[in-house]
């Protein structure tokens, strides 16, 4: 799993239930600074999609969205897993980190 | 005006399914902006963030084309078959001219490891274009043999046949690591 899948894993999990693309946007920017386009956020989503790591709904139209409807994501059981996976995996390897720094 | 030709560059750029939530975003933002700064810093920002979505855009666009595609994909990696095959014949003959002939069962062990590696590129672009790909090698094998004037053996014609269609399936089944979570 790739960086930004992962950053947008973990804003949807903060989020909860009603994220879709402005929150999730705003979530990383004010986590981790990181300014991204709607268009990189809905590419990863996709991505994510297809690997059966989050599911989405279409909601109702909005007058604010010119008449369009939100597409709201939740991620899946798949994708809490590898959330853990990564995490574990980022956690190990820091350890490893850590070791190795104190040794020197 | 300029807004509204920069969201139908961008609708037309995107799959349907996501250019209601991409473009529904934009104009949200584009709401929220213009009640706290105006709509001229608004429309900077609307403008600034379709070009910037652009990029992202026509990659989603190319991934659900090609997901919806496995034909395409098929073709392609049929075209590329063929290509690495004259590459390597042209390469390897000067050293081992069996390769070159064209009912020389050494051409086919040659190729089926080049058939297997582009199945398996293609099956990360489409899961299933891989036995689309076997599929064609499969019929072209069988009218090559059926339209050849040469003189063939049997068990030559059985694994030509057979091999193109076997190495195209199973290098398109090789698990892909990076789609592990």
């Amino acid at each position: 799993m790739g960086t930004l899948e992962l950053i947008v894993l973990l804003s949807l999990l903060s989020l909860g239930t009603d994220a879709y693309g402005i929150p999730i946007r705003d979530e990383i920017h004010r986590r981790i600074g990181r300014n991204i386009s709607f268009g990189a956020v809905y590419v990863t989503l996709q991505r994510l999609q297809g690997k059966g790591l989050v599911e989405s709904r279409t909601g109702e139209p909005t007058a604010e969205r010119g008449g369009r409807a939100k597409k709201f994501f939740r991620v899946t059981k798949a994708g809490r897993q590898a959330v853990d996976h990564s995490r574990h995996a980022i956690e190990a390897m820091s350890a490893g980190l850590q070791e190795a720094r104190g040794a020197v | 005006m300029i807004l509204s030709w920069a969201t139908r560059i961008l609708s037309s750029l995107l799959p349907e399914e996501d250019a209601e939530a991409v473009v529904g975003d934009l104009c949200e933002e584009y709401e929220h902006r213009s009640k706290a700064a105006g709509p001229s810093v608004a429309g900077i920002y609307y403008l600034r963030e379709v070009c910037r979505s652009i990029s992202a855009a026509l990659r989603l666009r190319a991934v659900e084309v090609v997901r919806k595609a496995p034909w395409g994909v098929a073709i392609g990696s049929y075209l590329l078959v063929g290509v690495s095959q004259i590459g390597l014949t042209l390469m390897l003959s000067p050293i081992w001219p069996e390769v070159a002939q064209t009912t020389s069962a050494w051409g086919i062990v040659v190729v089926t490891p080049v058939v297997a590696s582009i199945a398996y590129v293609a099956a990360k672009l489409n899961r299933v274009a891989p036995f689309f790909l076997g599929v064609m090698m499969f019929a072209v094998a069988a009218l090559l043999i059926v339209a050849t004037t040469e003189t063939i053996s049997t068990g030559y014609a059985l694994s030509f046949l057979v091999l193109g269609l076997l190495s195209a399936v199973l290098g398109g089944s090789i698990p892909c690591p990076r789609q592990r979570p």
